[in-house]
């Protein structure tokens, strides 16, 4: 009996991360990228009985700006970052957790009047990808509402870019703010005057795991 | 000193929680996480917990989880649109 010299045997836990990568719509390229290993005219054919055509082609997207583009796409890039970011905290496997974030992701932007989901898993691994790979985007926090929103990476925080800074008065005592949304603020911490509108004398820094290897292969998953 | 009602809805709270973090955890164990600011090794306990187990776990006179948000947090949920108070509330977690 003969083997076949480049038999690679594949796990269950790895079939059920590509096919609901692609049932998500992921490209060949993308899946490619997280499972180095696994056999490529197998994906493309998994492509095709999920998505019934034949998986489109074309460059990756790799414009950073889409992601920060308004408040509402900050909004967003921050939400699938922040998912990602805990769940990895939380324990699960990188893959899992950008399965599970992008699919949050559908859940809370579907119904959505004005926010509806703009990103594609292609576009939520790349921004991920750039989080914690490349290190060109870091999650700030904001010193009035509290949220973590992406910020490009090595440029002073302005905390203007907040998604929520439009939707919540942003003053000094967001608290007191709270308990009585009509109290007229005094001239001390009002909206112009309030640190929390200023350009803060700060970087902001890449977060997350340092790793001098890439976090998105086969190997890595399984160390 | 605490009255006894009072005790009952803390028992309520951690039945719900723990009940509602299994289920949830049932389907889809890296959503539940996400959603209830839980790590997967503590998910993947109380799924495996029997319900029996899970009643004399709640049954404590403590609440036995603690908020994802903080004060400010909490505040700037108040002043939100219905609409965002979902996505803010993720990207606000601790």
């Amino acid at each position: 009996m003969t083997v076949k010299k480049h038999a690679i045997v594949l796990d269950q836990a790895t079939m059920a991360r590509v096919t609901e990568l692609c049932r998500l719509g992921a490209r060949p390229p993308v899946i490619y990228a997280l499972f180095p290993d696994f056999p490529k005219d197998l994906v493309v054919d998994m492509w095709v009985i999920h998505q019934g055509k034949r998986p489109p082609k074309g460059p990756l997207p790799s414009d950073l700006n889409s992601y920060m583009l308004g408040s509402h796409r900050r909004l967003q890039s921050s939400f699938i970052l922040k998912t990602f970011s805990d769940l990895r905290n939380a324990g699960s496997h990188d893959v899992d957790a950008i399965i599970a974030a992008h699919r949050l992701y559908l859940e809370t932007f579907k119904d959505h009047a004005e926010l509806n989901p703009l990103f594609s898993v292609e576009r939520t691994w790349v921004l991920i990808r750039e989080f914690i790979s490349v290190r060109s985007i870091a999650l700030v926090r904001c010193p009035c509402c509290h949220a973590q929103y992406v910020h490009k990476a090595y440029e002073f925080v302005n905390h203007r870019l907040c998604p929520m800074y439009k939707l919540i008065p942003h003053t000094d005592d967001i608290l007191q703010k709270a308990i009585n949304p009509n109290r007229v603020e005094d001239s001390s911490v009002d909206r112009k005057g309030s640190t929390a509108n200023y350009t803060m004398n700060e970087i902001a820094m890449p977060t997350g795991k340092s790793s001098s290897v890439n976090p998105f292969t086969y190997a890595d998953a399984f160390a | 000193m605490v009255e006894a009602h009072t005790i009952s809805h803390l028992k309520e709270l951690n039945l719900w929680f723990l009940l509602s973090l299994r289920d949830s955890a049932m389907r889809d164990i890296d959503v539940a996480c996400a959603e209830f600011g839980v790590t997967r090794e503590f998910a993947k306990f109380v799924v495996d917990l029997p319900i029996s187990q899970v009643q004399r776990v709640a049954n404590t006179d403590k609440v036995i989880f603690k908020p994802s948000i903080d004060a400010e947090a909490l505040a700037a949920l108040a002043l939100l649109p219905d609409s965002n108070r979902r996505a803010f509330a993720a990207i606000a977690g601790a």
